[in-house]
């Protein structure tokens, strides 16, 4: 196979990537320099077609694969996270001018009055690290994770924020996290997609499909997502009264045409759909199958406080390991309705916040318990966070019983676990009012940076060249945030 | 438009493209004839108005100093209504924003007036309401079914002001004004049908109110009858210490300015504003004004589309933007003014640097580019890749064209046939090149794994709307229909699910549902998924290049999608009504609807074993075969459903081969 070689001696990795551009033919090519090297082409039509194949990262990776859980909405830190008592001292007078001056908020005024936490903070674990009693569980993880305090975004309404949170830029279109990472890592299992998106909470994330889709990247990498009504993957079920048998045999009728098809025109790309078409019928069993969660013992539901075939985002936290321990890349949590501006009843901290908080915690935690005990935690990083923070000031009309805060981009909260982070670990500081980053900012591209790092990436070396220049997921910014890499 | 009486001219009018259809250009032809006859009549003094014009301003002192019109203080909607001041008189208050089935306003306002023994509230028509009345509904009426006032002392309890007697200018039949004081709530005051002109109810009061004290009056207008809508539109209140006061127009604050002047000091301007006003209320006008109202619904009723468009300013203003440094738009950099890339050739001699400029500098014989990137996403049409592969790209950063000569030579075909389209695309499709078999030998795929020197035709997967149309075509189902708005076919449930948004996928009816992929409509936040596993971009970019990938995702469309296996089943049928022929002859006829081409006798015989077998088992579950073939439709369909849902089976296979999703 001299032409094998050929291509051998010319394709760097920068080689690579620029033709992924020129489609299913190149990659296909590609992948297979990767893993079949010196096999014969014709043979190997399974990694032929599947541009979703394994490839070696940059540099040796901490972690293999990425469980994020987005909070969309925007959680309180100051609720959760990062106590305040200098809010509750002050609570119901003015913020300092100088701290809001020329500032603009998403519906609040400068003038709003201060609002300290109605919850109770206490140091947790070995570590110390203050939590509010909201999270009783995430508490008791408090010594595996990594609470970064500093966390700031540019963007301070829902969709631009969360779409800035996923790909790096508040316009739609860019490429996401997931998208970067299946483009640059591939994925371990060949019957599952490498980016799976699962949804939660009151309703899809504002960003919508935008913060899970390929951008300019082919389409292969684009999240996939798993639902928890019908179909899971959609169009996995045979149509009705067609059995699996009848399935199987009209496959291999369509296999047998497209095969004497390819005697006749010998186009490699008809072996690429007859393993596209087996890869699907491979996935009509693995989808049920890996969502099917009642094989899972007792004490795993405990755990989690899941019910076998009742969706929610405990069921999807399990859902997420099941994921990962068949080797999906990136697996990627939403659960709407942490939006609490203490406007309506809906939306107080005081009714409100404690329920998204028990809709979440217990599994949130159980999942790194989970991972731990299963020896996946050192290669899977855990995400914990939302796309932004709420302002120290109530948002909840005067005379009302109602509080809340409005949206806050200055300064948040989120937490890292396993794949290489620090445990125990808490990383920067707000203000004494929670209001701005003082030590060690961490902004949304720093976050990126370093998210790829721990997966072997060089984020600056990840490009991808679109309308005639490279594009990267952090632009031209990011910093790697040494700090937390353990 | 924006003459009196008229709808308020907008500040600043955009261009605006009118579509009307032939039909209501005519009717609209016939309508502005008869508008434009009557605001004549309506703008014209005569004598005979001069001398009705002298009576009323006669008798205005005396009602003018009778009636003192409340400005209101505070007002409110209790079905969420927008009440504010119209802003020509300042007083008199306009409902806009929601029209609620029934609503209910409350107005406060002070009056210092001593010995106040009636209310007066006009109703007056509005021009911004559907419809042009003194109410909301669309007929412009309203039904006023309670006038509450409730009146407070210093820090008292308010009381509420025990009237006598209502009494109208006007009240339709069965909707007299004291329907609106008495105790039954669904009864009102309404002006069927002169709702579209100004009219007066007074409510007289038992007790005389204050003794020149300032009180604080609370108004409540309900309207609560079985006609839902019927709220009022704009109106005034007044109130008066004259007993036995009669319901009386009053004039807007100006024209009252105007009245208090001698006859002999007014200007010229104001006599005019004067009489102009006087006409737009002169009893002897009241009919022209009436079928004036009724001919403007009917105009607004025709429902003519327009929209906005973009328009060359003047020529001598010359298009120009700022820099701005580095993309901030904070940053502003020096002045640039429209004009051509330097690098490139200039404007023709004597051109504006206008769209008309750019048009001529664009098909400028000087200028082969745009020919060679037209020519060039033509042929990447036809061959799955350009000459240039780089579609999007001709700069320094774009690949080199694989045939430079026979990309210059098509672009000059191109400016030679005077940039006909459709003659390119003949030369292309008619073309050796274009006409080869794209069978491929292993030592020729070896040589050129992609098809770059051409050697074959080209071979590639359709594009996601096209893999949808093919399905469609080839079972007969394609609404070939062009144009219109987009459409809504089979759609998975759940796939739009957004916050603070209740829009709801329903599916459309008839040939609608089997329109081509293009007219799928389209949002960004949650795209058509099956269209999307094909490639299709999200529209969040502007992408003139797709990638092309084989995915599962792909196959479990193709073979799963209801709208796919709609397809399938009715493919079947189509093969299996055709009442000549064998199953052999029936199973060709299916192959070259998908494919254009007849089966080689290997395809027939696996087509045909296949159908056999799934025959032979549906017949054993003959509801399975049911289910399958979504239901027989006719009574013959019930006697052969298992060949029905063999031929469905067939048919599935058919949809999903290669050579079926693949233009070769």
């Amino acid at each position: 196979m001299d032409s094998t070689k050929d291509f051998l001696r010319l394709a760097t990795r920068r080689h690579f990537f620029k033709d992924c551009s020129l489609g299913i033919g190149t990659m296909a090519l590609s992948a297979l320099l990767n893993e079949n090297l010196f096999s014969d082409r014709r043979s190997s039509s399974e990694t032929v077609i599947n541009p979703l194949a394994p490839r070696p990262a940059h540099f040796a990776a901490k972690a293999k694969s990425i469980i994020y859980l987005f909070m969309a909405g925007g959680p309180s830190h100051l609720d959760l996270f990062d106590h305040k008592s200098k809010l509750q001292e002050l609570n119901g007078s003015a913020i300092p001018e100088e701290l809001v001056k020329g500032e603009r908020f998403a519906f609040i005024k400068g003038d709003a009055k201060l609002l300290g936490s109605p919850y109770q903070f206490k140091p947790r674990g070995n570590s110390g690290i203050v939590m509010s009693d909201l999270l009783p569980n995430i508490a008791t993880i408090a010594d595996q994770i990594t609470l970064v305090r500093s966390m700031h975004t540019d963007q301070f309404n829902h969709a631009p924020a969360q779409v800035f949170m996923n790909t790096g830029s508040q316009i739609i279109g860019r490429p996401s996290l997931g998208s970067w990472l299946a483009y640059g890592l591939g994925s371990e299992n060949r019957d599952l997609p490498g980016f799976v998106v699962l949804l939660s909470g009151e309703n899809n994330p504002d960003g919508g499909a935008a913060c899970w889709g390929n951008g300019f990247l082919p389409s292969p990498y684009q999240g996939v997502q798993f639902r928890s009504k019908s179909d899971p993957v959609l169009f996995v079920s045979n149509p009705d009264g067609m059995s699996a048998g009848a399935r199987r045999r009209s496959l291999d009728t369509l296999r047998r045409l497209n095969e004497i098809h390819f005697k006749e025109v010998g186009d490699p790309e008809i072996t690429a759909r007859i393993a596209a078409f087996e890869m699907a019928y491979r996935m009509q069993s693995s989808a049920p199958e890996l969502m099917d969660t009642s094989k899972e013992s007792k004490a795993t539901h405990e755990l989690y406080g899941t019910t076998p075939g009742q969706a929610s985002f405990a069921n999807n936290c399990l859902l997420a390991r099941r994921l990962v321990e068949r080797g999906v890349r990136f697996v990627q949590l939403y659960h709407r309705g942490w939006d609490h501006h203490g406007t309506g009843g809906n939306d107080d901290l005081i009714s409100r916040l404690p329920k998204l908080c028990l809709e979440t915690d217990r599994a949130s935690a159980a999942l790194v318990k989970d991972l731990k005990q299963r020896g996946l935690l050192e290669n899977t990083l855990v995400v914990w966070g939302g796309e932004f923070g709420r302002t120290p000031m109530n948002q909840g009309k005067i005379g009302s019983n109602l509080i809340g805060r409005d949206h806050h981009p200055k300064a948040f909260s989120m937490w890292l676990a396993g794949g290489g982070v620090k445990t125990g670990f808490c990383l920067g500081q707000t203000d004494e009012f929670g209001y701005t980053t003082v030590e060690d900012p961490v902004h949304v591209h720093d976050l990126h940076a370093t998210i790829l790092h721990l997966m072997g990436l060089d984020h600056t070396k990840l490009t991808y060249r679109f309308q005639g220049r490279d594009f990267r997921l952090t632009d031209v910014h990011g910093n790697i945030v040494a700090k937390l890499l353990a | 438009m924006g003459k009196p009486g008229g709808r308020p001219t907008p500040r600043f009018v955009e261009p605006v493209l009118d579509l009307a259809t032939i039909e209501q250009q005519e009717k609209r032809k016939s309508l502005q004839e008869e508008i434009t006859k009557l605001e004549q009549t309506l703008e014209t003094q005569t004598p005979e108005l001069d001398g009705a014009q002298l009576e009323w301003e006669h008798l205005q002192p005396a009602i003018q100093s009778q009636w003192k019109t409340l400005e209101p203080q505070e007002y409110s909607s209790a079905g969420g209504a927008v009440l504010s001041k119209a802003y020509d008189d300042n007083v008199s208050l306009r409902v806009s924003g929601p029209n609620p089935e029934s609503d209910t306003y409350v107005i406060v306002a002070k009056s210092d007036l001593p010995g106040i023994k009636a209310f007066q509230l006009e109703v007056l028509p509005d021009l911004s309401q559907a419809g042009l009345g003194a109410g909301r509904s669309k007929n412009g009426e309203f039904v006023l079914t309670r006038f509450r006032v409730e009146v407070v002392k210093g820090r008292q309890k308010p009381e509420t002001v025990e009237f006598s007697k209502a009494k109208a200018d006007f009240s339709a039949d069965g909707f007299p004004v004291s329907n609106a004081i008495d105790e039954n709530r669904e009864t009102g005051w309404a002006l069927m049908p002169h709702a579209g002109e100004a009219h007066q109810a007074v409510f007289e009061n038992k007790h005389p109110l204050g003794a020149g004290e300032e009180l604080t009056l609370i108004f409540t207008l309900a309207h609560e009858s079985k006609a839902l809508y019927h709220n009022i539109a704009r109106f005034r209140l007044s109130v008066t210490n004259i007993k036995d006061s009669a319901p009386a127009a009053l004039a807007p604050l100006n024209v009252q300015r105007i009245l208090g002047i001698p006859t002999g000091k007014r200007t010229a301007e104001q006599k005019t504003e004067l009489s102009s006003y006087y006409r737009s209320i002169a009893p002897f006008l009241s009919s022209a004004r009436r079928r004036l109202r009724q001919l403007n619904k009917e105009l607004n009723d025709l429902g003519i589309v327009s929209t906005l468009v973009m328009r060359e300013r003047p020529s001598f203003d010359r298009p120009s933007t700022l820099l701005r440094n580095r993309g901030s738009f904070i940053n502003q950099g020096e002045k640039v003014y429209a004009s051509v890339p330097a690098v490139l050739h200039p404007l023709p001699e004597g051109t504006m640097p206008n769209r008309l400029g750019l048009a001529h500098w664009l098909v400028d014989p000087a200028n082969p580019l745009v020919a060679r990137v037209t020519v060039n996403r033509t042929w990447a049409q036809y061959f799955g890749r350009g000459l240039v592969e780089t579609t999007e790209d001709f700069g320094t950063k774009g690949e080199r064209p694989s045939h430079p000569e026979t990309l210059d030579w098509l672009a000059t075909e191109f400016i030679r046939q005077r940039w006909s389209m459709k003659a390119i695309h003949r030369l292309i499709v008619s073309s050796a090149t274009y006409r080869q078999s794209s069978s491929v030998k292993p030592a020729l795929l070896e040589r050129d794994p992609y098809n770059r020197l051409l050697a074959r035709g080209p071979r590639f997967r359709m594009e996601a709307e096209m893999v949808r149309d093919v399905a469609l075509s080839a079972s007969g189902l394609l609404c070939q229909t062009i144009g219109g708005p987009s459409v809504f076919p089979y759609q998975p449930p759940g796939v739009w699910s957004l916050p603070y948004n209740n829009d709801q996928w329903v599916m459309s009816e008839g040939g609608d549902r089997y329109r081509r992929g293009m007219y799928t409509f389209w949002r960004r936040t949650a795209p058509y998924p099956s269209l999307m596993s094909f490639d299709a971009t999200s529209g969040e970019f502007c992408t003139p290049k797709r990638n092309r990938s084989n995915t599962p995702l792909q196959a479990l469309t193709t073979l799963n999608d209801p709208a796919f296996f709609e397809a399938a089943q009715v493919l079947a049928r189509k093969i299996h009504s055709r009442s000549v022929g064998n199953a052999q002859e029936k199973a060709i006829y299916g192959f070259r609807r998908c494919t254009s081409r007849k089966p080689a006798p290997e395809e027939i015989a696996a087509l045909l074993s296949f159908y056999e077998q799934e025959r032979k088992r549906f017949s054993q579950d003959k509801a399975a075969a049911c289910r399958l073939i979504g239901e027989p439709r006719s009574p013959a369909e019930e006697s052969e459903v298992a060949e029905l849902a063999a031929w469905t089976m067939v048919s599935n296979v058919l949809l999903n081969m290669d050579q079926t999703l693949t233009k070769e």
